[in-house]
C-alpha cells in the first residue's frame, strides 16, 4: 500500500503517464478513428473496418484489437486517463500541506552558517548593520516582496518572498484537470445528444426529449457569388403540446438556448414535398420528406412509411449536383413503392413536379421540392463545470509558470569597516533572479542621500557571461 | 490597402532575409575567427579575440533587421485587417504571416532579456521559412466560410495560438542549441545552464497559451458545433503538442531526464507545433479551411 501511494506521489510516474498518453493520443490523431456516432460493434462499426480494409490489409484486424481505430473509446485509453488522475489525486494531497508550510509558515531564519556556502550573494556596505536592513528590506519591498525581519545573534535575519500564493498555482492546474475529466465523463454519461435532427422547411418534428417538438417555418441557405456557402440559418420554433415556448433564427454560430437543451445549425439538404390520397381521394399523408440519407451515385435519398397502408416509399433525387444524372432528370424525384415485406418495389419511376404516381392502391403526387435543415440537439448540464474547470486551468498553469514564487533569505551582519549583506535562494536559481539579487545589492551601495559604499560580489560562480560579451566557460 | 500590406509583406522578406544572414554572420563568421587564432596563438588569446568588433556589428545589424521585419509585419497584419475586415487570421497565407511574427517577436524579447543573440541564427530564419512560405500559397481572401464568422473568437483563438507557437519556436531553438553545446563545447554560444533557461522560460509563456488556445478552440466548437471536445484531429494534434510540454515542465524537475532529454522533448514538441499547424492540411476533418485544397 505504502508503495503503492509512493508510486501515485512520484513525478517519474506521472512523467511515464503524460508521456504513455501522449503516444495514445497521437496514435488516434494519426490513425483515422471511427466516427464518434457509430458506436462499437455495431453493423456500421463493422462496414467501417470493411471499408479501411483494403488500406491495412491484414493488420486491419491486428489494429481494430488493439483498439487502434477507436483509440479514445478503448480500455487502455481510459485506463491511462484513470491512473492519471489517481496520480494526480495523490500528489495534489502530498504536496498540498508542504505547500501550505512553506506559503503560511516559512522558516524565517536559516542556520549562518549556510550563508558561508558557494553561491551565496554578499555585499559589504559602509553603513551599520541597522541602517543596512533598513535599506535592504525597502529594497526588497520596492520589488513587490513580502519581508519579515527577525533581530538573531548573528545578526539581522531578513526573509522575503513574492507571489506566494502562486505556489498555489500549481495545484490549482493539476486540480482542474481532475474537475475537466471527471466532468466531461460524467456527461458524456447523464448528456443527452441527437447529431442528426432533421426538419424539412415548413414541417414540424418531434424531438423525443420532454414532449418538446420543432417547427421550422424557414430555412436559407446563402452563398457567396464564388458558391462558396455563406450563411445558413434556420426559423426554429419550439413547442411543447402544441404551444410556442422559444423561437429563434439559428446560424452557425448562434444556436437557440431552450432549458440547456440547445439547437445548433449543423447542416442541409433536399426534401420532397410530397401528397399521398387513397382510392376514395382521402388525403392520408401531406408533409415534406427530408432526403438525408445518400443512395447509389450520391443521390439524396429519404423514405416514407403510412403504416395503415403498410407501405414504404423511397424518395430519391438526382445526384448531388445535378450533373448528368442518367437515371433522374433536374427536378425530377424518383418514387419506389415498397408493400408489406415485400423486397421487391410494387412500382418505380421518375415523377416530375406535380406529377402523380399510382400504386399499392394510392395515389402519390410530388407537390414541389423544398429543403430540410439539420440541427445538434444537445442537452449537457455539465457543460458549465468546464468552463470553470478550465479557467481554474488557465488561472493555475499562469500563476505558477508565469509569475513564480521567489523566495530569499538574507542574513545582515555588523562588520568593523560597517556591516555586510549576504543572500541565499534555495532550489535552482535562474538567470532573471541572479540578476534582481545582483541588482538589490548593487543599489544598497547607492540609496537615496545616504554616504554608503557597498562592494557587491558573488562567491563560487562567475556572472552570468554572455551579459558581459564574453564567452563561458566550465559550466559542463 | 491591399497594395499597402503586400509592400510591408515584402519589405519585411527583405528585412528578415538581411537579418538571417547577418545572425548566421554572426554565429559561424565568429567561430571561423575562434579557429583562427587558436591555431596562431593558443587558445587563451583565442577568448580575447573571439568578438572582432565586425563580427558583433553582424549581430547588431540581425536584431536592428529583425526588429525592423516585425514592424513590417506588424503594419501588413493592420493593413491587411483594414483590407478584409477580420484579424489576419483566417487563411494558411494570413496564419503564416503572423506565425512568422510571433517567432521573430518571442526571440527579440528572450535576446532582450538574455543578451543572446547566438540565437538568433535559428529564430530568424525560422520565421522567414515561415514567412516565406506564407508568400508562395494564395493570399485570395476568400469569404469566410459559416463556421469561422465569429470575429471575436477567431481573432483570440489565433493571436493567443500565434504566442504560443513563437514561444514554443524559441525554446526549439534553444534546445537545439543546448544539445550543439553539450555535445561540442563551442565556446562562442551561451552556456548550457542559460540555453537551458531560455527553453525553460519559453515554455513557461508558452504552455498557458497553449492551454487557453485549446480551451478557447472548445468554447468555440461548443458554440458552433454544439460540443466542446469531439477529438477531431486537430483537437488531438493541438492536445499532444500539450502534453508533450507538459511532460517537459514534469521531466525538468527529474533527476536523469534534466538537460538532453528534456532539450529532446523541446524538438519533439516543436515537431508536434508544426504537425498540428499543418495538419489541416492532410489530417482533414472540421479545420479543413484553410484555404488549400
Amino acid at each position: 500500500m505504502k508503495r503503492l501511494w509512493q508510486l501515485l506521489v512520484s513525478v517519474r510516474t506521472a512523467l511515464v503517464l503524460i508521456l504513455l498518453l501522449t503516444a495514445g493520443t497521437l496514435a488516434g490523431t494519426l490513425i483515422i478513428q471511427v466516427p464518434q456516432n457509430i458506436p462499437l460493434g455495431s453493423p456500421d462499426h463493422v462496414q467501417w473496418l470493411a471499408k479501411v480494409r483494403p488500406r491495412f490489409g491484414a493488420w486491419t484486424d491486428v489494429m481494430a484489437l488493439l483498439d487502434l481505430f477507436t483509440v479514445f473509446r478503448s480500455w487502455w485509453y481510459q485506463a491511462l486517463v484513470l491512473a492519471l488522475l489517481l496520480s494526480i489525486g495523490a500528489c495534489s494531497i502530498h504536496r498540498w500541506r508542504v505547500i501550505t508550510r512553506e506559503v503560511f509558515h516559512p522558516p524565517l531564519r536559516v542556520a549562518p552558517s549556510l550563508f558561508e556556502r558557494p553561491g551565496t550573494d554578499a555585499g559589504d556596505l559602509a553603513v551599520d548593520a541597522r541602517s543596512a536592513a533598513a535599506e535592504l528590506e525597502r529594497a526588497l519591498r520596492a520589488r513587490g516582496h513580502r519581508v519579515i525581519a527577525r533581530e538573531g545573534e548573528a545578526g539581522t535575519h531578513v526573509y522575503a518572498d513574492r507571489h506566494r500564493l502562486a505556489r498555489y498555482g500549481s495545484l490549482i492546474g493539476h486540480l482542474s484537470l481532475a474537475i475537466l475529466l471527471v466532468t466531461a465523463f460524467v456527461g458524456s454519461r447523464v448528456g443527452w445528444t441527437d447529431d442528426g435532427f432533421v426538419v424539412p422547411e415548413g414541417s414540424t418534428r418531434e424531438l423525443g426529449l420532454d414532449g418538446l417538438s420543432v417547427y421550422v417555418p424557414s430555412f436559407v441557405a446563402e452563398s457567396y457569388p464564388t458558391g462558396q456557402p455563406k450563411d445558413f440559418r434556420s426559423e426554429v420554433v419550439l413547442l411543447s403540446n402544441g404551444s410556442e415556448v422559444a423561437r429563434k433564427t439559428i446560424h452557425v454560430n448562434d444556436p437557440l438556448d431552450h432549458d440547456g437543451i440547445r439547437f445548433y445549425q449543423s447542416f442541409f439538404g433536399p426534401a420532397a414535398q410530397l401528397r399521398v390520397s387513397d382510392g376514395s381521394g382521402r388525403v392520408v399523408f401531406d408533409d415534406a420528406v427530408a432526403l438525408a440519407w445518400r443512395a447509389d451515385g450520391d443521390r439524396p435519398l429519404g423514405s416514407l412509411r403510412l403504416p395503415a397502408q403498410d407501405v414504404t416509399a423511397y424518395v430519391v433525387a438526382p445526384s448531388a449536383g445535378g450533373r448528368g444524372d442518367a437515371l433522374i432528370k433536374p427536378g425530377e424525384m424518383r418514387l419506389e413503392i415498397y408493400q408489406g415485406r415485400s423486397d421487391a418495389p410494387v412500382r418505380m419511376a421518375a415523377v416530375a413536379q406535380g406529377e402523380d404516381l399510382k400504386a399499392a392502391g394510392l395515389t402519390f403526387t410530388f407537390v414541389r421540392e423544398k429543403q430540410f435543415t439539420g440541427l445538434r440537439v444537445a442537452k449537457d448540464p455539465t457543460v458549465p463545470l468546464i468552463w470553470l474547470g478550465s479557467s481554474l486551468l488557465v488561472i493555475g498553469v499562469t500563476a505558477v509558470l508565469i509569475f513564480p514564487t521567489r523566495r530569499l533569505w538574507a542574513l545582515v551582519r555588523a562588520t568593523p569597516a560597517g556591516s555586510r549583506v549576504s543572500i541565499l535562494t534555495v532550489g535552482r536559481r535562474d538567470h532573471m533572479q541572479t540578476e534582481e539579487i545582483e541588482r538589490i545589492l548593487a543599489g544598497l551601495t547607492r540609496p537615496a542621500g545616504a554616504q554608503t559604499e557597498a562592494v557587491p560580489r558573488r562567491r563560487g560562480r562567475a556572472p552570468a557571461p554572455e551579459a558581459r560579451g564574453l564567452p563561458e566557460r566550465g559550466i559542463n | 490597402m491591399d497594395k499597402m500590406s503586400q509592400y510591408s509583406l515584402v519589405a519585411a522578406l527583405i528585412a528578415l532575409g538581411l537579418s538571417s544572414a547577418c545572425y548566421l554572420w554572426y554565429l559561424f563568421g565568429r567561430r571561423s575567427s575562434v579557429a583562427r587564432v587558436a591555431t596562431a596563438g593558443g587558445p587563451a588569446m583565442a577568448v580575447d579575440v573571439a568578438v572582432p568588433a565586425s563580427e558583433g556589428g553582424a549581430g547588431r545589424y540581425g536584431t536592428l533587421l529583425a526588429a525592423n521585419a516585425v514592424a513590417f509585419l506588424t503594419l501588413w497584419m493592420v493593413f491587411r485587417s483594414i483590407y478584409t475586415g477580420h484579424g489576419p487570421f483566417s487563411n494558411m497565407h494570413e496564419f503564416s504571416g503572423a506565425f512568422s511574427w510571433g517567432i521573430l517577436t518571442a526571440y527579440l524579447v528572450v535576446e532582450t532579456r538574455y543578451r543572446v543573440r547566438t540565437l538568433g541564427a535559428i529564430a530568424a530564419p525560422a520565421a522567414l521559412a515561415m514567412l516565406a512560405y506564407a508568400i508562395t500559397i494564395p493570399a485570395d481572401q476568400a469569404p469566410l466560410v459559416p463556421a469561422l464568422q465569429n470575429n471575436l473568437l477567431l481573432t483570440i483563438h489565433v493571436a493567443v495560438s500565434i504566442v504560443a507557437y513563437g514561444t514554443f519556436a524559441v525554446s526549439f531553438g534553444a534546445a537545439l542549441l543546448y544539445l550543439v553545446r553539450t555535445r561540442a563545447p563551442q565556446e562562442h554560444l551561451p552556456s548550457a545552464e542559460m540555453l537551458d533557461e531560455i527553453g525553460y522560460r519559453s515554455v513557461t509563456i508558452g504552455f498557458p497559451f497553449m492551454a487557453l488556445v485549446i480551451i478557447l478552440g472548445a468554447l468555440w466548437a461548443d458554440v458552433a458545433w454544439g460540443r466542446y471536445w469531439g477529438w477531431d484531429p486537430k483537437e488531438t494534434a493541438s492536445l499532444v503538442t500539450w502534453l508533450i510540454y507538459g511532460a517537459y515542465l514534469h521531466a525538468r524537475t527529474l533527476r536523469g531526464w534534466k538537460g538532453d532529454r528534456s532539450a529532446l522533448l523541446l524538438v519533439a514538441g516543436f515537431a508536434a507545433v508544426l504537425f498540428t499547424y499543418f495538419g489541416n492540411l492532410f489530417l482533414g476533418g472540421l479545420h479543413s479551411y484553410a484555404g488549400l485544397k
